[in-house]
């Protein structure tokens, strides 16, 4: 199973929707990656952290429009899962304070912090699941192993996107010209190297953050990509397979359980699917009959016999 | 006591002299009235001056019905010990090794079965019946009690208002409940082998649960119509799961009540026929590993999910 954690949603601000091209755009990444086999892709909403959150109004915390893209996306893909993601860019922790009346809209939650301040208070306060750093400029501080290390202790996962390495000076990307292409390359391999001397190779997480279709990569390749960085085999396609797993799960999780004790529901791999109706009172979406599994009539037969 | 002014002084004294009187008499009569007016008659002028005092033949009071926090303790034998609580654990303890010894030896005798039934080229069945009642092992009906009153537990703990609360509210209840007599079913873990165990709830240990397994075709979910068992499956029985790396799933039948009234709601044709609703959760053992006494008033905290499976 491979995971794709990050295909961006196109617009970064509540006010505007994405045009019909857009979503097109966006329709085509998503099967690109899934014929490339990624069965588990989620999209991501980016917000600067002062873009006020409309709090108040829970149906519009999520712009992302999953139901749409799942009509459209899972008749002709049966195996396709579609998930959520919310990126806040975080210069100081001390703004975001109300994650936690979000955090329930989205599958996946990450951080991407510009300065070293934001990266430890964020590991070691908030509840997240992810961070990502932007790769493609010089990072402004050292990574250093002990707030990387603890962090992975924590669970929390960090992000390398490949899109910005991928998109070359060919020009289906507006990255500007070839020599800053070339700057981008350099600082996406430092930072990298960076970060997995800081991790030591564990926790982390390869995704796209493809805009478009031609930026989408296989296993195979990053494999390779990821073995020119120096990582063994087995870390390397732990990146793309159980790293990114766990991070959905523990993402999963904070909706569907509480604080990782009792999961709602239990039909087979449940904490990947998705059972919300919103029309309804969440509870009556897990009701099912006795005579419906196995051990429902197991019980159904003690009752009998009581009776 | 001859003369009268004599007498007079020692009615001075009497409360003091007459103690032991008092002490016999407050054996034979309840209240303590009674008691002064029998002794003021006797030894006063104007009384009769009984020169004998009757006693009654008293029967042993009855204990008055009392509070377990204000009763005395005052047999010695009602007071448990350590060594009679290390007892009673080493007991259960051995109780188990024991009912657990004994089903291996039943599903060797039935391997050995086998292998002169295939030996001999004729089908002998085995007598498990027999077996099961020789070598004392549990049956999965015996413990049906204990799952009904689990049921009845989780119906007063979930739906005790009436209507079905949401997931955010049921959650918490459920992570300090009690599972004993709770119908748990394996669905993953790191042990392929215990997947699709399930069984009632014995004990809730740190580390285990100890499950009471039904025999034959309801041993297993993919059992059900199956024609041919293997030994264990047909022995039952304890079975020790261990938490760590195991998810179990369990289903609380809502209370009829309730999912009628829900149902009309919804929709009416799913009503008409009276079968039970039931709601599915799933329990991951990983974070679960405390005894039930110290998980009731636990905070949970989420951590890493690498250990989770």
């Amino acid at each position: 199973m491979l995971c794709d954690l990050n295909v961006p949603w196109p617009c970064s601000t509540y006010n505007t929707q994405p045009t019909q091209q857009q979503l097109e755009v966006l329709k085509n990444t998503i099967v690109t990656l899934y014929s490339l086999g990624y069965t588990h892709q989620a999209i991501n909403f980016s917000i600067n952290e002062n873009v006020r959150i409309p709090v108040g109004t829970p149906d519009l915390i999520n712009p992302i429009n999953i139901a749409y893209l799942k009509s459209e996306l899972v008749p002709r893909f049966p195996k396709l899962k579609l998930f959520t993601r919310l990126t806040i860019i975080v210069s100081d922790p001390s703004k975001l304070q109300g994650l936690a009346k979000i955090q329930n809209h989205f599958d996946v939650l990450a951080v991407q912090p510009v300065n070293e301040k934001a990266l430890q208070l964020c590991t070691t306060n908030l509840d997240i699941d992810l961070v990502s750093f932007n790769l493609g400029s010089k990072l402004p501080f050292f990574l250093k192993h002990k707030t990387i290390g603890s962090a992975i202790d924590k669970g929390i996962k960090f992000e390398v996107c490949y899109s910005t390495v991928v998109s070359g000076s060919i020009g289906y990307a507006n990255v500007g010209d070839s020599t800053n292409v070339q700057l981008i390359k350099k600082n996406f391999f430092n930072n990298v190297l960076q970060l997995i001397r800081a991790s030591r190779s564990k926790g982390i997480v390869v995704s796209s953050g493809a805009v478009q279709p031609l930026q989408a990569r296989n296993g195979e390749d990053i494999l390779t990509l990821l073995k020119t960085l120096g990582l063994d085999n087995s870390r390397a396609k732990s990146c793309i397979t159980l790293n990114a797993e766990r991070a959905l799960i523990s993402g999963r999780l904070r909706i569907k359980s509480y604080k990782q004790t009792v999961i709602a529901g239990n039909d087979s791999d449940e904490v990947l699917v998705e059972k919300k109706d919103p029309s309804k009172p969440d509870t009556l979406a897990y009701k099912k009959r006795l005579g419906d599994s196995s051990s429902g009539r197991l019980l159904k037969k003690q009752k009998r016999s009581k009776d | 006591m001859s003369s009268p002014l004599s007498f007079h002084n020692q009615h001075n004294s009497m409360e003091k002299r007459n103690i032991l009187e008092k002490h016999l008499l407050s054996r034979c009569y309840d209240s303590e009235s009674i008691i002064e007016q029998l002794l003021d008659t006797r030894y006063s002028h104007g009384g009769d001056q009984k020169p004998v005092i009757v006693f009654k033949k008293t029967f042993p009071e009855k204990e008055k019905q009392k509070s377990i926090l204000h009763r005395e303790i005052s047999d010695k034998s009602q007071t448990i010990t350590k060594s009679r609580k290390h007892n009673a654990r080493l007991q259960l303890r051995n109780y188990i090794k024991q009912t657990t010894s004994n089903q291996k030896k039943l599903v060797h005798k039935i391997q050995k079965h086998n292998r002169e039934c295939i030996a001999k080229s004729q089908q002998i069945p085995f007598p498990i019946e027999a077996m099961l009642k020789r070598y004392r092992i549990p049956r999965y009906e015996d413990f049906n009690n204990l799952s009904h009153l689990w049921q009845s537990y989780m119906g007063d703990l979930l739906f005790s208002n009436g209507t079905i609360p949401t997931m955010s509210v049921l959650l918490p209840k459920l992570s300090s409940a009690d599972y004993t007599g709770c119908l748990l079913t394996v669905t993953q873990s790191r042990n392929t082998n215990m997947v699709g165990t399930r069984g009632i709830v014995v004990v809730d240990a740190q580390f285990s649960f100890i499950l009471c397994v039904p025999r034959s075709e309801l041993s297993k979910e993919w059992n059900e119509s199956k024609e041919s068992f293997t030994p264990s499956e047909m022995v039952g029985g304890f079975r020790m799961v261990p938490k760590k790396g195991t998810l179990f799933s369990f289903d609380v039948i809502v209370p009829k009540k309730i999912s009628i009234e829900e149902g009309n709601e919804n929709n009416a044709a799913d009503s008409d026929d009276h079968d039970d609703e039931c709601v599915g959760f799933t329990l991951i053992g990983s974070r679960f590993e405390f005894r039930a006494v110290d998980r009731a008033g636990k905070k949970f905290k989420s951590h890493t999910v690498d250990d989770i499976l």
